[in-house]
C-alpha cells in the first residue's frame, strides 16, 4: 500500500515537471549601446569639480546614412540607447542637442557568436574600440564600459 | 572475471564456514524498452538505446552500469533547429530497501534506491540562427556545425524489479537528474544532452526496463 502511494507521487511529479516547457524567449536579447549627458559642476563648499547627470531640452538623434530617427525632439532626457551595426565595424549618429549637431563615430567590433538558447538563439554583442566626436556640443566622452551586449549599463558619457 | 569472483566467493565461505552469503549472487542484464517504444510510437528522428548490467553482492548492494545512445533533433518556433547524438554512460549503485518479512516465503524482487554519475561526450549542431538589427536593416542567418562537447550529471533513483518468470525481470526505475556544470554564459550549448535530456539545471527520467538475471 505505501508503496503504491509512493510510486503515485512519483509520477505525479514527472508529468508535472515534463509540462512546463515553452518555446518562448524569455531572455534579454536587445542589444544597445547606453549614453549617459553628464556635466561637470564646480562644487563651491568642497573646492572640487563633481560630475552630474545632464539633462538635454530638446534631442534629435539618427544613424548615420539612415533615414530614419531614434529620437525625434525628445524632450528632457538625460540617457540615450543607441543600436550598433552588426555587419559592419563602424557605426555613426547625427545628434542634434537642442540646436547644435554633433556627429559621433564608433569604431567598435562585433561578435555573432554569442549565443542564449535554442528558443532565444544568438545576438551579436560588440567591444567599443574607439569613439570620436565633431565636438561641437560635447567637450569631452569617457568610455566607461567597451562591452556592449545584453546587460543594461553605461557605456560612454558624453561631457557638455 | 565473473567466474574467479566466485570461486574466490566460495573459497571464502569454506574458510569461515559461517553465513552463506556468497560475494557475487548473480547479475542483471536489462535492456530499457522506453525508447523502444519512442521508436515505435515518435518520430523517429529522436532515438536511443539504452542497456544496464547490475550485479548483485552480498545479498545488498547493487553496483550498476548503464551505456546507452541517443540522438535528438527538433526544429524551434524561431526556426532554430539542433542535432545532437552520442554516446553515454552511467556509474553507480542501488541498495535493495524491501526487507523480507518474517514469516513471509523470501522473493527476489526488488525495490532499489540509489544513485549514479552520468557523463556523455557528444556532438551537436546549432543551424538557421538568424541575427537581425531592425534599425539598420542589417540580417544574418548562421549555421554552427560539428560543435564537440561534454557533460557530467548527478542522479536520483529509485525503481521496482520484479520476477515475472523465471530469471525474467520487469519493472520501472525513476530518475531525477542533475547537471554538475553550468552552461558558460554566452557560449554555445547544446539543447539536449544524450542520457540527459533537455539542457536544464534539473531533469526527471524514466526507464521501463526488461531484464535476464544469470
Amino acid at each position: 500500500m505505501k508503496l503504491n502511494r509512493l510510486i503515485t507521487i512519483f509520477l505525479l511529479a514527472v508529468f508535472l515537471t515534463a509540462c512546463n516547457s515553452s518555446d518562448d524567449c524569455r531572455e534579454e536579447t536587445d542589444v544597445k549601446l547606453t549614453i549617459d549627458f553628464m556635466t561637470r559642476t564646480y562644487d563651491n563648499n568642497s573646492k572640487t569639480y563633481k560630475n552630474a547627470a545632464f539633462v538635454i531640452d530638446s534631442l534629435t538623434v539618427r544613424g548615420l546614412e539612415s533615414d530614419s530617427l531614434i529620437h525625434n525632439n525628445s524632450k528632457r532626457l538625460k540617457s540615450i540607447q543607441l543600436p550598433l551595426r552588426i555587419g559592419i565595424d563602424e557605426t555613426a549618429f547625427e545628434i542634434r542637442f537642442n540646436d547644435i549637431t554633433d556627429t559621433l563615430h564608433f569604431h567598435h567590433n562585433n561578435n555573432d557568436q554569442y549565443f542564449i538558447s535554442l528558443e532565444c538563439g544568438c545576438i551579436v554583442t560588440h567591444q567599443i574600440l574607439g569613439v570620436s566626436t565633431t565636438a561641437h556640443f560635447s567637450d569631452s566622452i569617457i568610455i566607461n564600459n567597451k562591452d556592449v551586449n545584453n546587460i543594461e549599463t553605461t557605456h560612454i558619457q558624453i561631457f557638455n | 572475471m565473473w567466474a574467479t569472483f566466485s570461486v574466490s566467493a566460495q573459497k571464502t565461505i569454506q574458510a569461515t564456514e559461517k553465513t552463506p552469503v556468497k560475494l557475487l549472487n548473480n547479475f542483471r542484464l536489462e535492456a530499457d524498452l522506453v525508447p523502444l517504444g519512442m521508436l515505435v510510437f515518435g518520430n523517429r528522428q529522436n532515438y536511443s538505446f539504452e542497456a544496464a548490467l547490475q550485479p548483485s553482492l552480498l545479498e545488498k548492494y547493487f553496483p550498476v552500469i548503464e551505456v546507452g545512445f541517443a540522438h535528438s533533433e527538433n526544429t524551434a518556433t524561431n526556426g532554430i533547429n539542433y542535432k545532437a547524438s552520442g554516446p553515454y554512460a552511467r556509474l553507480g549503485f542501488d541498495f535493495n530497501v524491501m526487507k523480507p518479512k518474517p514469516g513471509k516465503k523470501p522473493t527476489n524482487n526488488l525495490f532499489l534506491a540509489g544513485v549514479r554519475l552520468g557523463y556523455s561526450a557528444f556532438s551537436y549542431e546549432l543551424n538557421n540562427i538568424t541575427v537581425s538589427q531592425d534599425y539598420w536593416g542589417e540580417s544574418m542567418t548562421r549555421d554552427f556545425t560539428n560543435i564537440h562537447s561534454d557533460n557530467i550529471w548527478f542522479e536520483i533513483v529509485a525503481g521496482i524489479r520484479v520476477e515475472i518468470l523465471p530469471h525474467i525481470y520487469m519493472g520501472w526505475t525513476i530518475r531525477n537528474k542533475n547537471l554538475l556544470a553550468n552552461n558558460t554564459l554566452g557560449k554555445f550549448h547544446a539543447p539536449y544532452i544524450p542520457g540527459y535530456g533537455r539542457n536544464k539545471d534539473s531533469n526527471w527520467g524514466v526507464n521501463y526496463a526488461i531484464g535476464y538475471m544469470f
